[in-house]
């Protein structure tokens, strides 16, 4: 390989890192849901220490197996509770669609896309909605919001 | 059990599928063509931008169907027509229009919302669907006791209880101002639900007639009251009035308001004072998806190569033109949509049929969500999605204060 093929070898290499620097700097900036496949998700750190006092749910409300409530506060009338579930966000999405089953809850509405997904549910008076996102590799971030109906 | 994805499509192609065959057995002759009479009943005298919006995204919406060739099925191909109804925000006429399309045959109705108590009634009768594009109040909507109301907008719920999550948790005390409109009313209903656990955040709960010039003593009353917020439910002109009298008299009260406040109006009545529309802050659904924004920009660019840009007769401080992006247009273009799907699954428009496929379809809407209703859903926007935009220099950008808002793009408003 002479010295022109390797410059411009380089050159094209640098082309290819700018493209994908000015790829990455779009998705950023564009926001509002630009994804990431699930490829691309880092190995988990330490999960974040769970509610000494699990949080108050509604009467019937799932409470899936593989949940760690991390936070959990008043936003005016609603109850907005945080975690996160041990897998990824497939396998979060299904526990909860399967959890709502014969709760009193309906699932009125679901979406699952490539980093989150939501779970829009009505019932008992209440609704809301459980939102997942995928935070890291068998590691998915909940947040639940619970509202009167 | 709760509603799920999978079977109701397989449910909904089956269906199709069977009426397909039904209507391929019934002797029509291949090749023949028929139009769907759509009803647009909105307020073009009173709300010309309502209205505009309304009837431009069915327009939109009926074109593209029609320059397929229509709804095919079965070889026969269903062409949709449109007929505009003015109901000047008024009941009584929005009622007399219900019947007059029923009266046409329309195969549905697109809605603004006044009226609905009685001529839903109407057109369940004639089981014609009605499908809520602007108004969100929560009584309108009964998947029980009216299966024919469908809605694809912000529900007066997930907006009054988006900012009870919003403002309760700064410490504001609020104070409610509403008018006698029918959106105004349904706002007091609302506010009162998602406020009403929280009395200590309101200041103030005070009607005012939709038709005052000058509200200056309800403002006064407000602010009396201790309010450190305002909440301004109603028509487009009792937003401006209020801005314009809490201004007037010195108060920098913080001012929030439902859809209604993005009116190309509230910007024009204050144009003489700009600096007054700064902070005013409106809640309103989503424009883009999780996708991101490319959806709705091509729904834009469509929207905006067929009618031209809305402009809202403003400038900003730099001599820009402002234009507004066709949020209120998305509605009643995914609602079409959505019809037509139901029309193919139905296999026609036999009323019966139709508003049982109206409860399985899905369609991809112009933001890129999902768009479509079910057995236990009627509402095509979720609670969920309602964000908050705050206005600086005639334009306005999502707050950054709140969790959803904070992840959605500034769209572009300037020509």
């Amino acid at each position: 390989m002479n010295v022109a093929t390797n410059h411009s070898a380089r050159r094209r290499t640098r082309l290819r890192v700018l493209g994908a620097l000015l790829g990455t700097l779009l998705l950023t900036a564009c926001g509002g849901g630009a994804t990431t496949p699930i490829a691309e998700l880092t190995p988990c750190g330490p999960p974040e220490r769970g509610l000494t006092d699990a949080p108050k749910l509604p009467a019937g409300f799932p409470n899936p197996r593989g949940v760690t409530y991390t936070e959990a506060e008043k936003a005016g009338p609603s109850d907005i509770i945080q975690g996160y579930f041990d897998g990824d966000l497939p396998a979060g999405f299904q526990t909860y669609r399967s959890a709502f089953q014969g709760s009193g809850y309906d699932v009125i509405k679901d979406e699952q896309e490539a980093r989150d997904a939501e779970v829009f549910f009505a019932g008992r008076g209440r609704s809301g909605q459980v939102r997942l996102d995928a935070e890291c590799q068998g590691r998915t971030n909940v947040t639940i919001t619970i509202r009167p109906s | 059990m709760p509603f799920r994805k999978r079977p109701r499509l397989l449910h909904s192609g089956t269906a199709a599928v069977l009426a397909t065959l039904a209507a391929a057995c019934s002797g029509r002759p291949a090749g023949d063509a028929a139009d769907l009479l759509i009803v647009v009943n909105a307020p073009f005298s009173k709300s010309p931008y309502i209205g505009r919006t309304i009837s431009q995204g069915v327009r939109l919406a009926v074109d593209e169907i029609n320059s397929r060739g229509g709804v095919q099925v079965a070889g026969r191909a269903y062409r949709f027509r449109v007929q505009m109804l003015d109901n000047a925000l008024s009941p009584q006429k929005a009622l007399q229009n219900v019947r007059t399309a029923v009266a046409r045959g329309a195969v549905a109705i697109v809605d603004e919302g006044t009226g609905i108590e009685a001529s839903w009634r109407v057109a369940h009768e004639a089981r014609t669907p009605i499908g809520i594009v602007f108004q969100g109040g929560i009584g309108l909507v009964e998947l029980r006791s009216r299966p024919n109301v469908f809605r694809i907008a912000p529900t007066d719920h997930g907006i009054a209880f988006r900012y009870a999550e919003y403002l309760i948790p700064k410490g504001l005390k609020v104070g409610f101002i509403h008018d006698d409109s029918d959106y105004g009313q349904q706002g007091a209903i609302a506010f009162r639900e998602a406020f009403g656990r929280n009395p200590e955040a309101v200041a103030a709960d005070i009607g005012v007639p939709a038709d005052l010039g000058d509200p200056s003593p309800q403002v006064l009353e407000a602010r009396r009251a201790g309010s450190t917020a305002l909440l301004v439910w109603g028509t487009s002109s009792t937003i401006a009035n209020v801005l314009r009298a809490a201004r007037n008299s010195g108060w920098d009260v913080p001012v929030y308001t439902p859809p209604s406040g993005q009116d190309p109006l509230v910007r024009q009545q204050l144009s003489d004072h700009p600096e007054w529309i700064d902070g005013l802050t409106f809640a309103s659904g989503r424009m883009t998806a999780e996708r991101g924004p490319q959806p709705f920009l091509d729904f834009r660019a469509k929207y905006e190569e067929a009618f031209g840009v809305d402009r809202v007769g403003v400038e900003t401080s730099s001599g820009e033109d402002v234009i507004q992006p066709p949020e209120y247009a998305m509605y009643p273009y995914d609602f079409v949509n959505v019809l037509a799907a139901a029309v193919r699954a139905a296999a026609g428009p036999d009323p019966v049929r139709l508003l049982d496929a109206l409860n399985q379809v899905d369609v991809q809407g112009a933001n890129g969500d999902e768009r479509g209703f079910n057995e236990k859903n009627h509402e095509g926007v979720v609670d969920d999605d309602v964000y908050f935009a705050l206005f600086d220099d005639m334009t306005f950008r999502p707050v950054r204060d709140d969790p959803l808002s904070s992840t959605l793009p500034v769209i572009e408003q300037t020509a």
